[in-house]
Formats: structure tokens, C-alpha cells, sequence
């Protein structure tokens, strides 16, 4: 009904609220005591006189606010003045996380042997100085030796007397687990003699 | 909501017409709508840092920005202090007015939006109880509804009962169809304008429209 009033009835909706005013005398006196009612509520005064202290005031307030604003623009932070410079420093962290991430991928490989690969599948691996050597040059050129603690020549005399855990498969699943290991693996490798002979030389002694 | 201007530290600073630091500049196409829109060419002005502009526009809109607040939230000192915070809006967002819609809808929205919002605080909630509570020979008289048609004593006296009536009833309505109505029949907006100022569609603001008029029917039915 208010938008008939007010003529905003799509042209089909007025046509059909016509027809039906025709023939009922109650939807006409609805219609009609709709647009009374909305005449009565245009009537109600739109404006208010207004103190004087309201616009002293409010420009006071508009006074503080540009000052605030004149403020907040001299502290204006660094990184909202040199935008390419942020751009830059930006590209260049984003340059060195995906560097990192490179790195990290490459390692995870290496670190991953063909000997793991084959005990996480289940298949039966050769020894480990077989396992060593056919992890390849690619291994043994990104494998840093630990800092600060230089690995040991000879190995615990434990180990030592039982070469047999070598050829264990449930330690080589969690190879990286034994440190000791590790750096004899390390140390044989980085000084380059064959592998068979650090077998050999393990087994005899 | 402390108004600055009243508890706050005063400063006595002013903003210099055509201030370089709050300025923007103006596009072609913005100064071609201000020589046909005065409001337009208020705003931008306004944005230029024309101090005046600000004061104008004050004076154009704030007697209606008062009067909606105060049917929204009652008391003419809160109601002060909301017409202070649109107008501190309006400036804050000068420049986030486009030349492309009308002034009078931006103005509105802002306005209704403050209006809902504090209507929507916790504590205003309470303070409404305590309205309710009081005894109506207490609350503060409500403006007279002007009709130069009432000429007789007889007729004054029912015109003022029927604006009290319609004024209490308007103040009873939901907010959303108090602003629905009170914009679209007391400050004569469009009904796009009047979906743009309160967020919802041409046909929301119908329907918004139809349930305040079946309230207001019902409830001054021994008026009309």
C-alpha cells in the first residue's frame, strides 16, 4: 500500500491493484487511510532549530580533528613514504624464503637414501656402505661436517665390537636417530676412501 | 561519546582556506557536476580546506540531523552530541565523497548509521529502561506539529495531541522502519536513497515501509 501511495508500483502490480480497487471497498478504505497516515508522518517538522552553542562547539571539533589530522600525517611512518623500497625489500625476503626452501627441498632428498627409500618400502637393502655410496657425490657435497664437535676417528668401542648392527634394517629406519653412526658415515665419505674398506677394516677389528 | 568541543581541551588552531595539507586534488569531471550541484561544489570546497565550506554545510544539514537524531534517541542533549559525531564524520571522510551521488543521501547514511548504532549500545539499552520507567508527566514536552490550518484553540490543542501521539508512536517503531519512514516521509529521500542510508534493498525499504504504517494505523487509530 505505501508504495501505491507514493507511485513506486512496478506498472503491472498498479494495473492489478486497480482492477482490485474497483470492487473492494475495503482495500480502497486501507489505501486511503495508508496515504492519510503518510501525510500525517510528512507533517512532522524535518528540521530543528539549532543552538548556537552546537556550532561553536562542532567547529571546535572540526578544528581538533583537521589539527589531528595535519599530526598524523607528519607521523607519517617510513614504510608508507618509500613505497618502491619496500617493494624491494620485500621481493628480496620473498627471494630468500623460496632460496631456503630450495635448499631444504634438496636435503630432505639426500637425507631420504636410497637405503631408507628401500626400508620404508620394504624391499631388502644392501649394506650400508653400499646404501652410503650410491647416495652419490650430490650427498656428500651438501653434507657439512657438525660444527664444533669434530667426529670421532674411531668409533665407540660398542659399536666398534658389533659391527653386525650395521646391517641391521631397523636401524638404518631410523638412521637419523643415531648420531654416532651418522658421523662415521660422514667422516668416511668426506675423507674419501672406499667404503668397502671401512667395512672391511670395521669387520676385522 | 564526549564531544570534544564541550569536555575536551579546545583549540584554537584554524584550518586556513585552501590549506595545501588537507586539500586533494579536484578532477574535471568532479568541478563539471559542481557547477550544476551546489551541494557538489560545498563538498568540494570542503575538500579543497575550505574552512566555510565546512560551516555551510553545517547550517544546510544540521538542523535535519538533529531532529533525526533526536527521534531516534530521545533526549536533545544526546542528540546534540550525535549531530556532532556526523559532522565529525563528515569531515574525517570528505574525501571519500564521490561527486557522483547526492550529498544529502551520504549525509543521511552517515547519520543513520551513528543513530542505529547508539541505539545498539549496551548502555543505552539501560537508559531506555530507565525512560520507560519514568512517569510521562516527567519527560520533556515534544515539539508541536506545525499546521497553519489549525486556527482555533480547539484545533491547536488537537493538532499538538496528534503530533505528541505520532511522535510517541514514531519512537516506539523499530529502528530499521523508524529510519526507514523518517527518511523517506520527513526528509523526502528516494526509496534507493533511503536502502542506500540504512544497507538494504528498494524492496526492504518497502516492506520496512508498509509494517511502520500498519503500526503507526494501529496505533493512532482514535487519531486518524
Amino acid at each position: 500500500m505505501t508504495a501505491a501511495v507514493d507511485n513506486e508500483l512496478a506498472p503491472r502490480q498498479q494495473d492489478a491493484l486497480d482492477r482490485h480497487l474497483t470492487t473492494c471497498a475495503t482495500c480502497r478504505e486501507e489505501l486511503a487511510a495508508t496515504r492519510t497516515m503518510l501525510d500525517v508522518v510528512a507533517r512532522l517538522p524535518a528540521e530543528m532549530a539549532l543552538p548556537s552553542r552546537l556550532e561553536e562547539a562542532m567547529l571546535r571539533r572540526m578544528r581538533d580533528a583537521a589539527r589531528a589530522e595535519r599530526s598524523e600525517r607528519q607521523r607519517t611512518p617510513w614504510w608508507r613514504l618509500s613505497l618502491p623500497a619496500l617493494t624491494v625489500a620485500a621481493m628480496a625476503v620473498l627471494a630468500l624464503v623460496v632460496g631456503l626452501r630450495q635448499f631444504d627441498v634438496v636435503s630432505t632428498r639426500s637425507v631420504d637414501s636410497p637405503g631408507r627409500q628401500a626400508a620404508k618400502s620394504g624391499r631388502p637393502a644392501g649394506p650400508p656402505h653400499q646404501v652410503a655410496s650410491q647416495a652419490g657425490p650430490t650427498h656428500v657435497a651438501r653434507r657439512e661436517p657438525r660444527r664444533g664437535s669434530e667426529p670421532p676417528k674411531d668409533p665407540p668401542a660398542e659399536l666398534a665390537s658389533a659391527p653386525d648392527l650395521f646391517m641391521d634394517l631397523p636401524i638404518l629406519r631410523h638412521m637419523e636417530k643415531l648420531e654416532h653412526f651418522e658421523a662415521i658415515r660422514t667422516t668416511t665419505l668426506d675423507e674419501g676412501p672406499d667404503p668397502s674398506d671401512g667395512q672391511q677394516e670395521r669387520s676385522s677389528g | 561519546m564526549t564531544p570534544a568541543g564541550v569536555h575536551g581541551k579546545v583549540s584554537h588552531m584554524r584550518t586556513e582556506p585552501g590549506d595545501p595539507a588537507l586539500a586533494a586534488p579536484v578532477p574535471a569531471e568532479a568541478t563539471a557536476r559542481a557547477a550544476a550541484d551546489p551541494d557538489v561544489a560545498l563538498m568540494l570546497r570542503l575538500q579543497a580546506g575550505d574552512e566555510s565550506a565546512f560551516q555551510d554545510l553545517f547550517r544546510k544539514y544540521a538542523p535535519r540531523v538533529l531532529q533525526l537524531a533526536r527521534r531516534f534517541v530521545g533526549s536533545q542533549a544526546q542528540a546534540e552530541e550525535l549531530t556532532q559525531d556526523v559532522f565529525v564524520q563528515i569531515f574525517r571522510f570528505r574525501h571519500r565523497y564521490k561527486p557522483q551521488s547526492r550529498l544529502v543521501t551520504w549525509v543521511f547514511t552517515i547519520a543513520t548509521n551513528l543513530c542505529l548504532n547508539e541505539l545498539r549500545r549496551p548502555e543505552r539499552q539501560l537508559r531506555v529502561d530507565l525512560w520507560d520507567r519514568r512517569d510521562a508527566e516527567d519527560r520533556p514536552e515534544e515539539p508541536p506539529l506545525p499546521d497553519p490550518a489549525a486556527v482555533t484553540p480547539e484545533e491547536g490543542a488537537a493538532t499538538r495531541e496528534l503530533a505528541q501521539q505520532l511522535e510517541a508512536a514514531v519512537g516506539a517503531l523499530p529502528p530499521k522502519q523508524r529510519a526507514a519512514l523518517l527518511l523517506s516521509r520527513v526528509d523526502g529521500l528516494a526509496y534507493r536513497d533511503v536502502g542506500e542510508a540504512i544497507g538494504c534493498s528498494e524492496g526492504a525499504v518497502k516492506a520496512l515501509l508498509f509494517r511502520a504504517t500498519q503500526t503507526l494505523k494501529r496505533s493512532l487509530r482514535d487519531f486518524v
